[in-house]
């Protein structure tokens, strides 16, 4: 049900298909504490990590899930690229194609890069970014760190804080949380919220106290500082002062709450120093989870296979 | 030699059904049913087919001179009859901008010797379209011009287009203002709502337009100048323009074409031939521009014909200029809109026809009666085609037609009476006819 299919967002997927992903990315934790991390899953596929945007976290990540399953691993990042040699993304796709991927990775500062690779290639297109559009991966790996911990979504509170507006892990994240029926609150002053948000089905509350009320999943997001120039905030001290995650407003979250941030955190700013490094943080957990869901989704969108302890 | 145009179905503003036209010496000589053919006139057979007058087209950017890798008078011209728009005004965003007589009369010159179209020439509000100094408006309406514009760009400064207006009342030609507060829409490569959330793609307010149709009705009833508001596309917009026909401000105002035809919505596969300016409307608005259009607080249509070379509309969403390719399609655009809206075609056919026509005072043109010029369309609307770029006239391939099949098909375009377009033939070589005579 997975084989040849593109992933340009996590909404491509209903929840038990969603649910197979973590299942699958369970099996393959395992794998990483061998003491030989590799499995020939993906022998003689060619994957090639296409980054029009600089990203390491992403980009590392999405290496070491390939390697592990054995593909054939091609980088291609815009600073080394014809791009900077006026190439349009049209041609470099062209000549790309020309080079037998089966599978692209893609990563663009420009919503809808992924759908528009589309068009010149036949091969598996996986979005691991697209400007302010989506990040179905990051998605994915947040519902899998959620389902390791809780086992469950539907009785999930999801409180998301901060700058939702320029968030595609959020916007992905609403998208398939909702999918997954667990209940969302967000909070954010409304210069950060994009148009009619409420339409992915979350509710928008005015102060972080109240989306954090009981909730099972506390979520930060980055706060750029450049934004306070395009005067959506006035300061950063005030955003911290109103919106920051602290140790006190984690109170009112659930006993057990989990703290989650898509990374790289501001410390002082979205959240509290305190409260990143507190034993309910689940944000370096996230980065391992970000490899097993990956090698997850490539596995089952590749058709690799079968391997010993998985099905 | 006279033209009989047998068993057509017409719509127009004088007549509506089965008449037969016939036309001697380039205009229109009598409409009625059954006119015997025993002089041995050329007829046309057009059972089955719609007969409109020539549509008018009052928003179009052929792009020349500066840009002619976009378009050319030539290209776009056949484009325009290809669509069955003999009439058509293009707008002075090219460059150098048409802001003096030079070339507003280079324009008119070149397109009279290409004997397709009639053009009409709109000039520049400001000179180089640069919102500060007025135009040489008196000038150029000496050279021809029909309005003035700084179509592309809003006129920013208040002041500056106070006095503009006051000027071009005082000439006596009408203002057609674009529409937008840049500090509003700067950034923004789609309509805001819902879907712009959905796809990730950076919004324009609705009120990026309508904020600047207020001033602009205010200063219509400030200096008493005919003000036409180009593209409207939101529903304050209509509301503001409804609300200045109520209190008698000389206000008028156009719908394109493509804001009638796609949402927001359809924007969903980032195709760069949707992406427009001003963007395209939420249903909720774009169900406003219909009714708009039924009781008349839209006035006329326009195709805001934009086209662009291939390769800048195969780029990233935001990274693609705005503007839709239009007038090799615009009859085919019209019948759409009439098969998805409901509207009728009269009212459709009128707006784009008769309104146009009275507006801007083209006395022998828009409508299908005794004496007006034989400008007509035959339209065949059972016949379906494939959208292929080759057959398109226009430089512009950036349709969201392109490759689509398409319902309805352009048989004949006649100007003058005499055809010029032929869906067998291709473009007729008017200009060795004429020098032949
Ligand atoms: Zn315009």
């Amino acid at each position: 049900m997975f084989k040849g299919r593109d992933v340009i967002d996590v909404d491509c997927f209903n929840k038990e298909e969603l649910l197979r992903i973590f299942q699958t990315a369970e099996s393959f934790k395992e794998i990483l504490s061998r003491p030989i991390k590799k499995v020939p899953a993906l022998r003689g596929k060619r994957v090639c990590n296409l980054f029009f945007e600089p990203s390491t976290r992403t980009r590392i990540s999405f290496e070491i899930a390939e390697k592990t399953l054995s593909a054939d691993v091609t980088n291609f990042t815009a600073s080394t690229s014809s791009l900077k040699k006026g190439e349009s993304f049209k041609d470099t796709i062209l000549t790309l194609s020309a080079m037998g991927i089966d599978l692209y990775v893609i990563r663009h500062s420009e919503p809808g890069a992924p759908v528009m690779l589309k068009r010149y290639t036949n091969a598996v297109v996986i979005n691991a970014g697209d400007g302010i559009h989506a990040h179905p991966t990051q998605a994915i790996l947040d519902g899998y760190t959620v389902w390791e911990k809780k086992k469950d979504f539907t009785n999930v509170k999801i409180a998301i804080i901060g700058d939702i507006y320029h968030s595609r892990v959020a916007r992905s994240d609403m998208k398939m949380f909702r999918i997954l029926g667990s209940e969302i609150s967000i909070c954010a002053p409304y210069t950060l919220l994009p148009k009619d948000v409420e339409n992915y089905g979350v509710t928008v509350a005015k102060k972080p106290e109240e989306a954090i009320e009981n909730a099972d999943v506390v979520m930060g997001l980055r706060m750029q500082l450049e934004r306070q120039s395009s005067g959506l905030f006035p300061s950063l001290r005030e955003y911290n002062e109103m919106f920051g995650i602290t140790p006190e407003r984690m109170k009112h979250a659930k006993p057990d709450a989990i703290l989650m941030h898509p990374g790289p955190i501001n410390r002082g700013v979205e959240l509290d120093s305190y409260t990143a490094d507190a034993t309910y943080s689940v944000i370096p957990e996230q980065v391992t989870n970000g490899v097993v869901t990956r090698m997850a989704l490539l596995y089952l969108l590749l058709g690799g296979v079968q391997i010993e302890g998985t099905d | 030699m006279k033209v009989l145009i047998k068993g057509g179905d017409l719509i127009s503003h004088s007549y509506v059904g089965k008449y037969d036209v016939l036309i001697s010496d380039g205009r229109i000589e009598k409409v009625a049913k059954d006119i015997d053919n025993d002089n041995g006139y050329r007829e046309i057979d057009a059972s089955g087919c719609f007969v409109f007058p020539g549509f008018i087209d009052m928003h179009t950017h052929l792009r020349e001179p500066g840009f002619e890798y976009r378009e050319t008078l030539d290209t776009g011209l056949k484009a325009a009859l290809h669509g069955g728009v003999t009439t058509l005004a293009c707008m002075p965003n090219t460059l150098p901008a048409i802001d003096n007589k030079a070339n507003v009369s280079f324009l008119l010159g070149k397109s009279k010797d290409l004997h397709l179209a009639d053009l009409l020439v709109i000039g520049a509000i400001t000179k180089r379209r640069e919102g500060k100094e007025l135009a040489n408006m008196g000038e150029m309406k000496m050279a021809g011009v029909v309005a003035f514009s700084d179509d592309g760009s809003p006129v920013t400064n208040s002041h500056i287009m106070r006095r503009a207006m006051e000027y071009a009342k005082s000439i006596d030609l009408p203002v057609i203002s674009h529409c937008e507060v840049t500090e509003l829409s700067n950034g923004g490569h789609m309509r805001e709502g819902w879907f712009s959330t959905y796809f990730g793609i950076y919004p324009i307010p609705d009120v990026a337009e309508s904020i600047m149709v207020a001033r602009d009705i205010e200063l219509s009833y400030l200096t008493g100048e005919r003000l036409h508001i180009a593209h409207v596309s939101t529903k304050r917009s209509v509301s503001l323009v409804k609300q200045a026909k109520r209190d008698g401000i000389p206000v008028t105002c156009e719908v394109t074409l493509n804001h009638l035809l796609f949402t927001d919505e359809d924007l969903f596969d980032y195709d760069t031939n949707k992406k427009v300016n001003p963007p395209l409307p939420t249903r909720k608005d774009q169900d406003v521009l219909y009714e708009a259009i039924e009781d008349g607080t839209i006035d006329i249509l326009v195709t805001d014909h934009a086209p662009y070379a291939p390769h800048e509309k195969e780029v990233e969403f935001q990274r693609a200029p705005f503007g839709i390719s239009g007038l090799d399609l615009f009859s085919n655009m019209l019948f759409e809109v009439h098969r998805r809206s409901g509207i009728g075609m009269r009212k459709l056919v009128e707006a784009a026809t008769f309104v146009p026509a009275r507006l801007y005072r083209l006395e022998d043109k828009g409508d299908i009666k005794e004496r007006n010029l034989g400008d007509l369309v035959i339209f065949d609307p059972t016949q379906t085609w494939e959208c292929l770029p080759e057959i398109l006239y226009s430089k512009g391939k950036n349709t969201p037609f392109i490759g689509k099949e398409i319902k309805g098909k352009v048989i004949a375009t006649l100007k003058n009476g005499e055809i010029v377009y032929d869906a067998e033939e291709g473009m007729m070589r008017r200009v060795e006819e004429i020098e032949a005579r």
